[in-house]
C-alpha cells in the first residue's frame, strides 16, 4: 500500500501536469489560430461600412492577410478601443477621431492616424411631432458621451442658435437606448451616428438637422495604428489602407448598391432596406484626411477649448498634427 | 501474577484557564495489569477524560510519565486504542471500511485485511451490517464497530470513555455483555470509564475511584465475583454501596 | 420531495400568472423596451434555429461563454484548494495571508478589467481572469472553513490508529471538507457565471458569448433578443447550480450523523 504522502504528492503532480498541458494547449491555440495582428472596429457602426465590405468581398485574403469577420475585435465604442491601444493590445482600429485625438492629447496615446474613414453621418433627432421645429423647443438632448464628435456637433448647433450650452441638459446615453428614451419622452432629442438616426426615423423620430448641415464635411471616423505596429509591420498598414480604398471604389459603383445594402443590413442587424438607404445618404466615405485639414484644425481648437482636462499640445497645434497624423500611407 | 501493562507514575496535569492554573490531575499513580478489565469512576468533571486522553497520547502531562509495556508514552501509540464518548466513526465510510481503516494505513496486505475484517465482524456480530453507514446503525452498534476498529490493528490496550452513556437501559445491558464477550475472546486489557456504578461493578476486575478536582486516587476496589455477575446478589450490592458512599463523601467534602 | 398534484398545479399556475402579468405590462408600456412573452419566445426560437445575422446560434454563444467560465473556474479551483488547505491547517499561514485576502475580496471582478487587459490582452485569458477573481474567494473561504471545522475527535482517533500527518490530510480532512468544498464550488460557479457577462466586455476577440449577445442586441434595440438571452443565461445558471447540488447530495449523505451527535 502506497503511503498517503506519496498519494498526495502524486495528486499534486497530476494536477500540475494536467493544468500546464491545458494551458499550454489553449495558449498555443490562441496564438496560432488568431490573426497575426489585431484589428478593431465598432460593432454595428455604419461609419465603418468599408471594413464590412472588405470582409465580405475577401479583400483581406487578396492582400494575403488572414482576417475574417471573427478576427476583428468589435468594441462597443471608441473609448474602449483607445483603452486597448494604451494597453498595447491593439494594432489597428477603425474608430472616431474624437476619442483618438482626446486620448492623444491627454495621455499621449501611442497611435497615429493613417487614414480617414468618413465625414458627416450624424444628426440631431427629435420626436416626429410637427410642433417641434428647432433647437429652442428642446431642453433634454442625449449624447453618446461628453465632448465626442456628436456632442461637439450639438454644441456648434446650439452656438449657432445662440442658446447657451448650460441651458440644455445633455444626458449621456448609449446609442442603442436613445430611440426608446425619445419615445417615452424622457429626452426631447438626441445626437447619434448612423444607422441609429435612420432607425429612429423609421419609428418615432425625425431628423432635425443633419451634421453635414451644422458643420459641413466634419471629420468623423478614421483608421488609427499603434506606433509600434507602424514600425514593425509597415507593409500591413499599407495593405489595410489599400483594402480600405478598394472598398471605397467598390461602394461607389451603382451596380453594387443592392449588395452594399445587404452587407449593411447584415452587420447592423437592421432588416429594412429603407433605413439603410437613409443612413447611407447621410454618410460620406473618404480616405484622404488631408483634404479636410481645416475642419480637423477647428476640431482640435474646440476640443482644447471646451474641455478642462484637455490641454494644448506642448509644442502647439502644427507639431501635434505632425506627430498625430501620418499621411504617408495615403498613396498606398 | 500478570505483568503490568500500563504504569502510571505520579502524573499531574494542569490546564491554563483565563490566565490561572487549574490543576486537574494530582500526582496520580496506578498500575494496570495485563488483560484486566479496569474501570475508573469518580465525580463528574474530575478529570477522567483528561486521564484517558493522556494515556491515549493526545495530551501531555505536566509532570510524571506513563509507560506502556515499559515504554514511555509521549504520542499516540499503535498499541493503545481509543474509543471516545462522542461519535467517532468515520461517517463517510461504511462499517467495513471503518474497521479496515487502521489496517490500510498501516500497509497491511489486501488478503490479510479481508480476513481480519471478516473475523472481527463475526466477533462483534455485525457481519450483515458491513455495508451500512454509521448514521444508519444504532448507538450500541457504532461503539462495537469503534472497538473492532482498534482490535483490527491489534491494539492491546483499549480505552473506552463512557461508551454506553447515550444508550437506554436495555441496550446498555446487552452491550455490557457484548463488551465482556469481546474482551474475553480478544484477550485485551481494557480501561473503562463510566458514571454508572452498577455498570462498573458488573464489568470490572478492579474499580479505581478518583476524588474530585484535582483528581487523585481515592481507592482501588478489587471485585472477585465470578462472571456472569448477578446484579441483585448481596456481594454485588455491598460493593456498590461501598463505592456510592465513597463518592458521596467525596461529593460533600 | 413529495410531488403531489397540488404542488405541481400551484407551480404551473404561478408560472402562467407571471407570464400573464408580463404580457399585460408589455402591452401597456408604449416602447419596445419591454417585449412581451410571445415576442421573446419568437426571438428565442429564432436564435436557436437560425442564429444571429452571422448564423451563430444561441448554442455557439452559450458554449463560448461556458468555456470561459470553466477555464476561469478551473484555475480558481486548483489555486484555492491547496491554498485553503494550507491556510486551514496552519494558523501561521492563515494569519499571514488572510489580511491580503480580506482586502482583495470586496473588490468586484469587474474592476479588474483594465488590469486583465494589460496583462493578458484581449481574448480568452483576460476573460477567464475576471471569472477567476470571482470564483476564487468563495472556494478559498469554504475550503478553509471545512478544514478548520474538521472534527478533532476524528483526527484524534485517526492518530491513535497510526495515521501520520499525510494520512490525516488524505483520509480525514479531505473527505470531511468535501461537502464544504462542494458548497464553495456551487457558489463559485454561480458567481463566475454572473461575471461572464462583465468579462465579455473586456473586448472579445471573437464576437461570441451570451454577454456579447446581450450587449449587442441591446445596442441595436433588439430587446426581445436581449430578454431571451437573459433567460437562457438564467437557465444555464440554474442548471449549473443544481448539478453541483446533486453531487453534493450524493456525496454528503453522511453529514447528518455529525450534526445529530
Amino acid at each position: 500500500m502506497v503511503s498517503s504522502k506519496i498519494k498526495l504528492l502524486a495528486l499534486i503532480g497530476v494536477i500540475i501536469i494536467a493544468s500546464s498541458g491545458i494551458f499550454i494547449g489553449v495558449y498555443l491555440y490562441q496564438v496560432f489560430s488568431g490573426p497575426k495582428f489585431k484589428l478593431g472596429a465598432l460593432s454595428g457602426d455604419l461609419h465603418h461600412l468599408p471594413l464590412f465590405v472588405a470582409l465580405k468581398n475577401n479583400y483581406f485574403e487578396e492582400e494575403g492577410l488572414d482576417i475574417h469577420r471573427d478576427d476583428v475585435i468589435w468594441f462597443p465604442n471608441g473609448n474602449e478601443a483607445m483603452v486597448a491601444f494604451e494597453a498595447n493590445r491593439l494594432d489597428l482600429s477603425y474608430l472616431g477621431l474624437a476619442p483618438a485625438m482626446a486620448h492623444k492629447l491627454t495621455q499621449n496615446a501611442p497611435i497615429k492616424i493613417v487614414s480617414g474613414v468618413n465625414i458627416n453621418g450624424s444628426a440631431i433627432m427629435v420626436r416626429d411631432d410637427p410642433s417641434i421645429t428647432n433647437l429652442t423647443d428642446l431642453s433634454n438632448i442625449a449624447v453618446p458621451s461628453l465632448n465626442n464628435m456628436q456632442d461637439f456637433i450639438l454644441q456648434i448647433a446650439l452656438n449657432d442658435f445662440g442658446i447657451p450650452i448650460e441651458e440644455i441638459n445633455r444626458p449621456v446615453l448609449s446609442v442603442g437606448n436613445m430611440e426608446s428614451e425619445l419615445e417615452s419622452m424622457t429626452i426631447d432629442g438626441f445626437v447619434a451616428w448612423e444607422p441609429f438616426n435612420a432607425k429612429a426615423a423609421d419609428t418615432v423620430a425625425k431628423y432635425l438637422s443633419y451634421s453635414s448641415q451644422i458643420w459641413p464635411n466634419h471629420p468623423c471616423c478614421v483608421i488609427a495604428s499603434s506606433l509600434d505596429f507602424i514600425e514593425r509591420e509597415s507593409e500591413i498598414v499599407e495593405k489595410i489602407i489599400r483594402i480600405h480604398k478598394k472598398s471605397l471604389e467598390w461602394m461607389k459603383e451603382p451596380t453594387n448598391f443592392i449588395d452594399l445594402i445587404n452587407i449593411a443590413k447584415k452587420y447592423t442587424s437592421i432588416q429594412k432596406d429603407s433605413i439603410i438607404e437613409t443612413a447611407l445618404d447621410n454618410i460620406g466615405y473618404i480616405f484622404n484626411f488631408t483634404e479636410y485639414q481645416s475642419e480637423v484644425n477647428v476640431f482640435y481648437d474646440r476640443l482644447v477649448e471646451l474641455n478642462d482636462n484637455i490641454n494644448e499640445w506642448p509644442d502647439g497645434r502644427s507639431a501635434f498634427f505632425n506627430q498625430f497624423f501620418d499621411s504617408s500611407y495615403l498613396n498606398a | 501474577m500478570s505483568r503490568t501493562k500500563l504504569k502510571i507514575e505520579k502524573i499531574s496535569k494542569n490546564f491554563r484557564v483565563n490566565g490561572t492554573l487549574l490543576p486537574v490531575l494530582n500526582a496520580l499513580s496506578l498500575d494496570v495489569h495485563e488483560r484486566e478489565f479496569l474501570t475508573i469512576v469518580g465525580p463528574s468533571g474530575c478529570g477522567k477524560t483528561t486521564l484517558i486522553r493522556i494515556i491515549a497520547g493526545l495530551e501531555e502531562t505536566s509532570s510524571g510519565r506513563i509507560l506502556i509495556d515499559d515504554m514511555v508514552i509521549n504520542a499516540p501509540s499503535k498499541k493503545i486504542g481509543y474509543v471516545p464518548q462522542e461519535f467517532s466513526l468515520f461517517p463517510w465510510k461504511t462499517v467495513e471500511d471503518n474497521i479496515k481503516f487502521g489496517l490500510k494505513i498501516n500497509s497491511v496486505k489486501k488478503e490479510e485485511i479481508n480476513e481480519k475484517v471478516k473475523e472481527l465482524l463475526d466477533l462483534i456480530g455485525l457481519s450483515s451490517f458491513k455495508d451500512y453507514y454509521p448514521k444508519d446503525i444504532s448507538g450500541g452498534m457504532r461503539q462495537k464497530v469503534a472497538i473492532a476498529r482498534s482490535l483490527a490493528i491489534n491494539q492491546t490496550l483499549l480505552l473506552l470513555d463512557e461508551p454506553l452513556r447515550s444508550l437506554d437501559a436495555q441496550s446498555r445491558n446487552k452491550l455490557q455483555n457484548d463488551i465482556l464477550k469481546i474482551w474475553k475472546k480478544s484477550k485485551r486489557t481494557i480501561i473503562f470509564v463510566t458514571h454508572n456504578i452498577d455498570e462498573a461493578v458488573y464489568l470490572s476486575d478492579r474499580i479505581v475511584v478518583l476524588s474530585s478536582l484535582p483528581a487523585n486516587l481515592k481507592k482501588i476496589i478489587p471485585i472477585n465475583i465470578d462472571r456472569p455477575r448477578d446484579r441483585t446478589s448481596s456481594e454485588f450490592n455491598l460493593i456498590r454501596k461501598e463505592i456510592l458512599n465513597l463518592i458521596y463523601y467525596i461529593n460533600i467534602s | 420531495m413529495k410531488l403531489n398534484k397540488t404542488k405541481i398545479f400551484l407551480t404551473i399556475f404561478t408560472i402562467f400568472l407571471f407570464l400573464f402579468i408580463w404580457y399585460i405590462i408589455a402591452l401597456l408600456t408604449p416602447s419596445k423596451v419591454i417585449p412581451g412573452p410571445i415576442e421573446v419566445l419568437q426571438s428565442l426560437i429564432k436564435i436557436i434555429i437560425e442564429g444571429d445575422s452571422f448564423n451563430y446560434t444561441i448554442f455557439d454563444h452559450l458554449f463560448a461563454s461556458l468555456w470561459r467560465v470553466l477555464i476561469g473556474f478551473y484555475v480558481a479551483f486548483i489555486v484555492a484548494l491547496p491554498l485553503g488547505l494550507i491556510m486551514g491547517l496552519s494558523k501561521k499561514v492563515e494569519w499571514m495571508i488572510s489580511p491580503i485576502m480580506e482586502i482583495f475580496r470586496p473588490i468586484p471582478p469587474f474592476a479588474w478589467i483594465p488590469f486583465a487587459l494589460v496583462f493578458f490582452g484581449l481574448g480568452l485569458f483576460s476573460q477567464a481572469f475576471i471569472i477567476f477573481i470571482g470564483a476564487f474567494f468563495p472556494l478559498l473561504t469554504n475550503t478553509v472553513q471545512g478544514v478548520k471545522n474538521t472534527s478533532s475527535i476524528l483526527v484524534d482517533v485517526a492518530k491513535t490508529l497510526g495515521a501520520d500527518k499525510f494520512d490525516i490530510i488524505l483520509h480525514i480532512i479531505l473527505p470531511f471538507t468535501l461537502p464544504f468544498i462542494l458548497v464553495g464550488v456551487r457558489v463559485s460557479l454561480g458567481v463566475g457565471w454572473m461575471c461572464v457577462i462583465a468579462a465579455e466586455l473586456v473586448g472579445l476577440n471573437k464576437p461570441l458569448g451570451l454577454g456579447y449577445l446581450i450587449q449587442y442586441s441591446a445596442q441595436f434595440g433588439n430587446f426581445a433578443l436581449t430578454f431571451s438571452t437573459m433567460l437562457v443565461t438564467g437557465l444555464i445558471g440554474y442548471i449549473l447550480n443544481n448539478s453541483v447540488k446533486l453531487i453534493e447530495n450524493y456525496t454528503s449523505h453522511w453529514r447528518e450523523s455529525i450534526v445529530k451527535n
